[in-house]
């Protein structure tokens, strides 16, 4: 039986780490950061961790908050998730950011070396919409990947291909005719996660990112959720 | 293994740090055009000797403005005059471009005689950082140090207490300016020394796998060993240059008014040396501070990876990911959502407000109104009048819209009509046209009214009010300046399949299309009558 006190406190870093947009530290919580160490307070978390579908992951003096990829409570919903992309965007311009973004990830940890996947420190716009440009033609070469065109859908990847291929470069803002405005678009929102930093023209990854994606995004156990989510798509 | 060969990984490491400048690998041809053959080649090592200046100071690097003052600046001793921004474009292209490989790692295949294995060596000549103020600060790695220097001095300088033992024993030989420079060479290899010591930190925090055990004992035990070595002979140099200051001062005052231009440059370098020493005693304070809390980050980062020791094997993200996301399509959208589920902030700021739960109607607002703004009574309704403004907007245009469409089809399903304007809303690169939600209420409404008389529809009385809180045809007519009695079509009925559901649910997630589907569109049209 879990102690009353060890409950309340689980809650507690419950609580700050939602109020804390799901990072607590160990400079700024240091009587959450504190209770995390406790055993007790830890199988109440775990408890917690269970019933909410999340993992607190701690990676130094820093506790992540973690929902995990089914999480409908603390994710958002498909709707609100298309306006954070971009208010108005078009579904297939929501589309193509998420690609990005996912492209975003691979080339700072798409990296040969398992023990170390990081492959960059910063990417330069220019150069990351260059990345973009090959990785579209390599994914478009990808036997598996050329799907034969069905009416039926508005659009896949192909068609997402062939308007990125379409867009100028250039641009100050994140309109989306231009290749860089659809980019600036993608980091703009890594960046109000706190996920990325976006300084003379350079893009990061933040500590956060990189704390989540190589110990917890990355490792083999999530290889299975992965793949069970996209074959349910492909039943869909 | 032959013995001469080892450490031959090393020596070829360095050959790499020397290629990676002089065959810099991403060449831009235009720049390179500027210059004659070789000049290049000199520039980059004098900025990285600037850069390696810098780091003498306190700031902790430049930035690359600085840099391009000093090209500026070093440019006309090679009797070269560039324009301003040609500087800056040159400054971006050498730091950014070449030294720091444009982000990306720059890896070599070194061949380890001892273990007879190859792996990949990184070069990596300069390192930078986000200072407070948003600007980048570069400044030299411990490979950059490690290569300037080699490519200088001889080996036995390396070692910080060595350098500093040669510096004493200078000073003691009365040599002000030798031991000057040496003072000077010490404090270089002390910011090594610092850097490799930041570094050590970062890889442990990083990945502590990366780091062998090795590493760790030369970071705590040897270099420790020797930085107390090093402060023991700091404090000696110091007071030595105090005591000569005061002798020579002595001195100084007793030749009163005649001026030795000797002595006056020897006391220009005790007075430079004692402000190098200082800044090496705070150095060597600095890190000798923190020599505990290395080991307790070492241990801290032993013990969270051996609790969570089980495998840290990663996988193809590639594979796993990327190339499956391509052959997503449209209706498959979700799948980004919960991919990056993990790594979105938890979401937090909706307030559940149970009132929502009876008034359906509130969840179709435009804003969500739940934020924690207050407003005054005043604000508020302006707010809202704005809100009806923009809302009867959007109505008015997507009627204009849809009755164009209706005019030129006879009975035609909702769900053709928003294909249709998908279609066009690409053309024309407007974002409006694809709104389905707008669309949702709009065709609600419509549905509601059963068929529609456009005939006898009259919107005489009608006054123009953009604030109108209801659907009204007749003011939707009066809005967008249209006579419902011209149009082709007499009436119009919308009739529903089956159930005309606000959403459709596909996999746990609220659909994006609206529940439109199901409903149908037939126009008794003017022109076919006749």
């Amino acid at each position: 039986m879990i102690d009353e006190n060890a409950v309340r406190k689980a809650i507690r870093i419950m609580k700050e780490s939602l109020d804390h947009k799901g990072v607590l530290s160990k400079d700024s919580q240091p009587e959450e950061y504190e209770s995390f160490q406790d055993n007790e307070i830890r199988m109440a978390v775990s408890l917690l961790e269970e019933e909410l579908d999340l993992k607190f992951l701690q990676i130094r003096d820093q506790i992540y908050m973690i929902p995990s990829f089914t999480n409908t409570t603390f994710g958002m919903s498909l709707r609100e998730y298309r306006e954070n992309i971009g208010g108005n965007a078009r579904l297939e311009t929501a589309f193509m950011i998420s690609l990005i973004q996912m492209a975003i990830f691979w080339l700072f940890y798409g990296g040969r070396n398992s023990s170390n996947p990081m492959q960059r420190d910063f990417i330069r716009m220019k150069d990351l919409i260059e990345e973009i440009d090959n990785l579209f033609l390599k994914l478009a070469e990808e036997k598996d990947t050329v799907l034969n065109f069905d009416s039926q859908y508005r659009y896949n990847f192909t068609r997402i291909a062939e308007l990125w291929k379409n867009k100028q470069y250039g641009g100050e803002g994140q309109e989306t005719s231009s290749k860089t405005g659809t980019v600036r678009r993608a980091v703009n929102q890594l960046r109000e996660h706190g996920l990325l930093t976006y300084v003379e023209d350079e893009i990061r990854p933040t500590r956060e990112l990189t704390d989540k994606f190589l110990n917890y995004y990355l490792r083999e156990e999530r290889v299975q959720e992965i793949h069970h989510l996209f074959d349910t798509m492909e039943g869909n | 293994m032959n013995e001469f060969l080892e450490g031959m990984d090393q020596r070829i490491l360095l050959g790499y740090c020397a290629d990676s400048i002089l065959n810099r690998k991403r060449r831009n041809t235009e720049i390179e055009g500027w210059f004659s053959e070789g000049m290049l080649d000199h520039l980059f090592y004098d900025v990285l000797l600037f850069i390696m200046e810098y780091s003498l100071s306190e700031s902790g690097g430049c930035s690359l403005s600085e840099v391009s003052q000093f090209l500026a600046e070093d440019l006309r001793t090679y009797h070269v005059s560039l324009e301003a921004d040609r500087i800056d474009q040159l400054a971006g292209y050498m730091v950014k471009d070449i030294l720091q490989n444009g982000g990306s790692i720059l890896a070599y295949p070194v061949f380890h005689h001892e273990t007879g294995t190859w792996t990949e060596m990184t070069v990596r000549l300069i390192e930078d950082r986000i200072s407070d103020e948003n600007i980048l600060l570069y400044r030299l790695s411990e490979q950059g140090y490690d290569y300037l220097l080699r490519t200088k001095e001889i080996d036995r300088q390396f070692e910080g207490w060595v350098s500093m033992l040669i510096t004493r024993q200078q000073l003691e030989r009365r040599n002000y300016k030798e031991s000057y420079k040496q003072a000077r060479q010490s404090l270089q290899i002390l910011r090594k020394q610092q850097t490799a010591f930041e570094e050590f930190i970062r890889s442990v925090r990083r990945d502590l796998h990366s780091v062998e055990n090795s590493a760790y004992s030369t970071m705590i035990v040897s270099f420790y060993e020797s930085l107390e070595e090093e402060q023991k002979m700091t404090r000696e140099i110091v007071s030595l240059i105090q005591e000569y200051r005061q002798e020579m001062s002595v001195q100084k005052d007793r030749l009163l008014d005649e001026n030795d231009a000797k002595l006056e440059e020897s006391l220009l370098y005790l007075r430079q040396m004692a402000e190098i020493l200082e800044t090496i005693t705070n150095t060597e304070n600095e890190l000798l501070s923190h020599r505990y809390s290395v080991r307790r980050i070492y241990e801290e980062m032993l013990e969270t990876s051996l609790l969570s020791s089980d495998s840290f094997r990663r996988y193809d993200y590639f594979e796993t990911i990327l190339k499956p996301s391509a052959s997503l399509h449209d209706e498959q959208f979700a799948v980004f959502n919960v991919l990056k589920r993990p790594l979105l902030m938890p979401k937090t700021d909706k307030i559940l407000n149970l009132g929502l739960l009876y008034a359906p109607q509130r969840s179709l607002d435009e804003e969500d109104l739940s934020s924690e703004v207050i407003l005054s009574e005043e604000e508020e309704e302006n707010y809202r009048l704005l809100e009806k403004q923009k809302r009867m907007e959007l109505y008015c245009r997507s009627f204009e819209t849809f009755i164009a469409y209706a005019e030129s089809h006879e009975a035609f399903t909702v769900k053709e009509f928003v294909k249709w304007c998908d279609m066009e809303a690409e053309r024309n690169d407007t974002d409006f046209l694809s709104d389905t939600k707008n669309f949702y209420l709009m065709f609600l409404d419509l549905y509601a009214l059963g068929t529609i008389d456009f005939e006898h529809m009259d919107i005489s009385d009608i006054h123009r009010d953009e604030t109108a809180e209801e659907f009204d045809l007749p003011q939707i007519f009066n809005s967008i300046h249209m006579n419902p009695g011209k149009l082709n079509i007499r009436s119009m009925t919308l009739h529903a399949a089956d159930t005309f559901d606000y959403y459709s649910l596909l996999q746990n997630e609220d659909n994006l299309e609206y529940g439109m589907n199901g409903l149908y569109v037939t126009t008794e049209r003017k022109d076919a009558g006749s």
